[in-house]
């Protein structure tokens, strides 16, 4: 009896761990969905120096499921993170859409000249967003490639004329170029949804005091126009805590502008940096002609972004509409620092204190075989980039400005000798972030593919 | 008599001396530009004209050292030799310019149109009478940059089974955008000279007046250094170079092919010229239109920021500069293709022909070699004369002047000329002569010019 009790107890056991195993691999049939929901404030709630709306923002959303796991990109028009506007569309979204909070990857385009709603209004509408593309859910197919697109540049430069670090274009710096896409069909082949990752801060129009999607809102309705009025592009940041736009002159003039102005009044400014465009006289021609080439700009990048995306698109031949779905998340610590001499931009040596430990939030959604790891905080380029050479899965990408926990610039070990303002300013100590980003997300990414 | 002889010998030896020191003369230099709307107006347009987008131009930049007086100048569309030529006799009478010393290049926009012939060789005349009214010591800077906005468009799709044309990432393409720079001795920007790859196509369907991305580019330049500045466009050896993102064209294509079968035509490997026979009612078609517009302003102002940025790094000046200015011609096998017809894709076949002489140019300009082909060189003939070249600032320009009634058409380089595409085929060079013979020819003009 005993023994018979043994070898059914045994053979219980192995059901469980097989069925265990088929809940890590288990597909079932896609199905997507995609909306996206005006954020953008009314015109007589903005700030009095601002200059008016320029194009609008968005929340967009792409839900996602395999019949047994349901998952969503939210992609926001905004700069930064949210804590409490993710805690509370969770809590809606798991409630009345089924989906389990951390099964969202919410990412901030980290554009400078973003502005939305606010409070239960701005909870609102992200979760109309959610709940659009979940109304839209239809048998889907998904495909991924993955392209090029030389507009980033690595902003962190030892200008040899300064004789010290400062931001500008290093054309020969470590820049990924790597434009990486996921495109959602229906089984007719009806567009639905397209998710695309690339390296560069939208910064092109922080001058403006417009609320301005920039290149990264830019891109999207230029993707959108293409593929019609319900068809969603969900703009990722990529690893650009480094990356600026590479033509982005006209900020670095416009500066120069406001240094002398504001050093004719008795005030130096220049290694500091006023919010936006304040200070600057806008009644200048000079002023005018660099603050348009700034909004064209925008429109030429989102042009040139968005054709390389729809190029790739374009090119996809094989798709998947059986898949496997997976959202994993964890928190990583690592030691800390605060900064003891700050107040410069760039030039000069920091000097720290241990400050105990600093969190990253990690995140992936494991769509089939690709693996779109999220994190919170400003990464810099190389982390992305060992990330890609060391996952099995050649999807890989990295979004940043993830989920809704401030975490500031995360230098990779290598650039900790660059004085400048995302260096200086990192609260990350050299030698503990790289590895605990990389390291966590391979982990994430095992865990999701051949369980814990 | 024997001293007669040996003072023939010392006075012969002297005047050799002194040519040698004339031809290498050091002086100071002085710059000059002008640029004339040479727009055709609105009852000079064709009749399935759409209208003008925006003008067209001849740009020019006139240069001496006080010895030579060089120029290099630029026509959007292609370079009328007839103009040419015309301007050429009236500017070497009136203001000493010798023929062949000003270097025209057509930006080659496929989408352009001027005033007639002869309004035209006036309006090119008075532009270069304004350049050099404009004269004024300068000093010249040069320097190279890059930009990722050209790719190689022969295209193996293995989807086609065959060649085709389209963007092939991995194919040889140089990125380079090669910049010259003039500014007054106080310093006010007077010109710059700037040389890219790229066919000037973006807008080609359109059936309007426009300067393509050059023209957008040289605008957007000209906007930053106020309104006496000229930006030229100098098309680089762009026979295989498409703008990378093109899908505009190739989109509108498909659905005139699909327009055009219904009627019972298949047009599926030829191309109707501009934009003829498109539905522009058809919303598609609009879509792809305006997107087209809107892809020259953004290539122009792309294109035209990396050459500020080029201009602005610049910190190394010449203004007491040598100055040569040389042509010289090239024969090279000729082929005639007998079974045309199609656009890409087959075998092409050919008979021997006469051979095709080609004009080569070159502006010397201190240690600045502006090297000229009057035709459309395929991109790794310049990068094998950059790459041979002992200056390293080296530049070829195309399509210019010098064609001589006929037209240098396509050049392929050797390696290309298994691709069975439109410029290859039918191209009237036979393989494996007019590479060799461009680049030493550009070298031997260069060479003689500073030795």
């Amino acid at each position: 009896m005993h023994e018979i009790m043994k070898k059914i107890m045994l053979t219980l056991l192995g059901v469980f761990v097989l069925a265990a195993g088929f809940c890590h691999a288990q597909r079932g049939q896609l199905a997507a969905g995609a909306a996206r929901v005006d954020i953008t404030p009314d015109e007589a709630t903005l700030p009095k120096t601002s200059q008016g709306i320029l194009d609008h923002c968005y929340a967009r959303a792409i839900v996602f499921t395999n019949g047994t796991t349901k998952a969503a990109f939210v992609s926001m028009d905004a700069a930064m993170s949210n804590n409490r506007m993710v805690a509370a569309v969770n809590e809606r979204a798991f409630k009345e859409l089924g989906i389990p909070e951390g099964n969202i990857l919410y990412n901030w385009t980290h554009t400078h000249s973003g502005s939305s709603v606010f409070g239960e209004e701005l909870n609102n509408r992200v979760f109309q967003a959610l709940k659009e593309a979940n109304d839209r859910l239809v048998p889907a197919k998904v495909g991924y490639g993955d392209g090029v697109c030389y507009l980033n540049v690595k902003r962190d430069l030892f200008d040899p004329e300064r004789g010290t670090w400062w931001e500008g274009p290093d054309y020969d710096g470590k820049s990924d170029k790597t434009v990486a896409v996921i495109y959602f069909e229906s089984l007719d082949g009806k567009p639905i949804a397209t998710y695309f990752n690339y390296a560069m801060h939208a910064v092109i129009t922080g001058n403006t005091d417009k609320v301005s999607a920039d290149f990264p809102g830019a891109a999207e309705t230029y993707i959108e126009s293409r593929y019609g009025d319900d068809f969603v592009a969900c703009f990722a940041s990529g690893a650009a805590g480094d990356q600026n736009p590479i033509y982005f002159q006209q900020t670095f003039d416009l500066r120069d502008i406001r240094i002398a102005d504001y050093a004719a009044r008795g005030e130096d400014i220049s290694n500091a940096m006023p919010p936006g465009g304040q200070g600057l006289d806008r009644s200048k021609p000079e002023v005018q002609r660099l603050l348009g080439e700034q909004e064209r700009m925008i429109r030429s990048y989102g042009q040139i972004l968005g054709e390389e995306v729809k190029y790739v698109i374009m090119m996809m031949r094989r798709f998947e509409t059986d898949v496997t779905l997976k959202c994993l998340h964890k928190t990583v610590s690592c030691p800390a620092r605060r900064q003891l001499n700050g107040g410069g931009r760039a030039g000069y040596e920091g000097q720290y204190e241990d400050a105990g430990e600093a969190t990253i939030d990690l995140h992936l959604t494991m769509l089939d075989d690709i693996p779109v790891v999220g994190t919170s905080g400003e990464p810099y380029n190389p982390i992305a980039v060992e990330l890609k050479q060391k996952s099995p899965y050649a999807r890989t990408m990295l979004t940043t400005l993830c989920q809704g926990t401030f975490t500031g610039y995360i230098p990779d070990d290598e650039s900790y000798g660059a004085q400048s303002f995302e260096v200086l300013g990192s609260r990350f100590k050299q030698g503990y972030a790289q590895k605990a980003i990389v390291d966590g997300a391979l982990d994430l990414i095992h865990e999701a593919t051949h369980g814990e | 008599m024997k001293i007669n002889r040996i003072l023939i010998v010392c006075a012969l030896l002297l005047a050799t001396v002194a040519a040698g020191a004339q031809t290498h003369v050091r002086g100071q230099l002085k710059a000059g530009a002008s640029k004339v709307d040479v727009t055709p107006a609105a009852d000079q347009l064709g009749r399935n004209s759409y209208g003008i987008l925006d003008r067209t131009h001849v740009r020019v930049i006139l240069f001496s050292n006080g010895t030579t007086i060089a120029g290099l100048a630029n026509v959007d569309g292609n370079p009328n030799q007839r103009c040419v030529d015309a301007v050429n006799a009236r500017i070497e009478k009136e203001f000493g310019i010798p023929q062949g010393n000003i270097i025209y290049n057509g930006t080659h926009c496929h989408s352009t149109g001027t005033v007639p012939q002869d309004e035209l060789t006036e309006r090119m005349y008075q532009a270069v009478k304004q350049a050099y009214k404009n004269m004024v010591p300068a000093k010249v800077g040069v320097g190279n940059g890059v930009c990722y906005l050209n790719v190689k468009r022969d295209l193996f799709d293995p989807e086609r089974g065959t060649w085709w044309e389209g963007p092939d990432y991995d194919g040889k393409s140089d990125k380079t955008v090669s910049v010259i720079y003039f500014e007054s001795l106080d310093g006010k920007p007077i010109a710059t000279y700037y040389n890219y790859a790229m066919h000037a196509v973006i807008t080609g369907q359109l059936d309007m007046i426009t300067g393509d991305f050059p023209g957008k580019s040289e605008e957007y330049i000209e906007s930053r250094y106020g309104d006496d500045f000229v930006a030229v466009f100098s098309s680089g050896a762009a026979g295989d170079q498409n703008p990378l993102y093109f899908q505009q064209t190739f989109d509108l294509r498909d659905i005139r092919i699909a327009d055009y079968a219904k009627r019972g035509e298949d047009i599926s490997n030829a191309m109707p010229p501009g934009g003829q026979g498109l539905d522009r009612n058809n919303p598609e078609v609009h879509r792809l239109m305006e997107e087209q517009k809107r892809m020259a302003e953004s290539y122009g102002q792309l294109l035209g920021e990396e050459v500020k940025y080029v201009i602005m790094m610049m910190r190394r000046f010449e203004t007491n500069v040598t100055l040569e200015a040389a042509r010289t011609h090239i024969s090279c096998p000729g082929r005639r293709q007998t079974n045309g017809g199609g656009r890409a894709g087959y075998a092409g076949e050919y008979v021997d022909t006469d051979d095709i002489v080609l004009e080569l140019g070159l502006v010397m300009l201190d240690n600045i070699p502006v090297c000229a082909v009057s035709g459309e060189v395929y991109n790794q003939i310049a990068v094998e004369l950059k790459n041979k070249s002992p200056y390293s600032f080296t530049m070829m320009t195309t399509v210019t002047d010098g064609h001589n009634g006929g037209w240098g058409g396509y050049i392929p380089d050797d390696e290309s000329y298994g691709a069975q595409v439109f410029e290859v085929l039918g191209s009237g060079y036979k393989q494996g002569y007019a590479q060799k013979r461009i680049v030493d020819g550009l070298l031997d003009l260069i060479h003689s010019a500073t030795h």
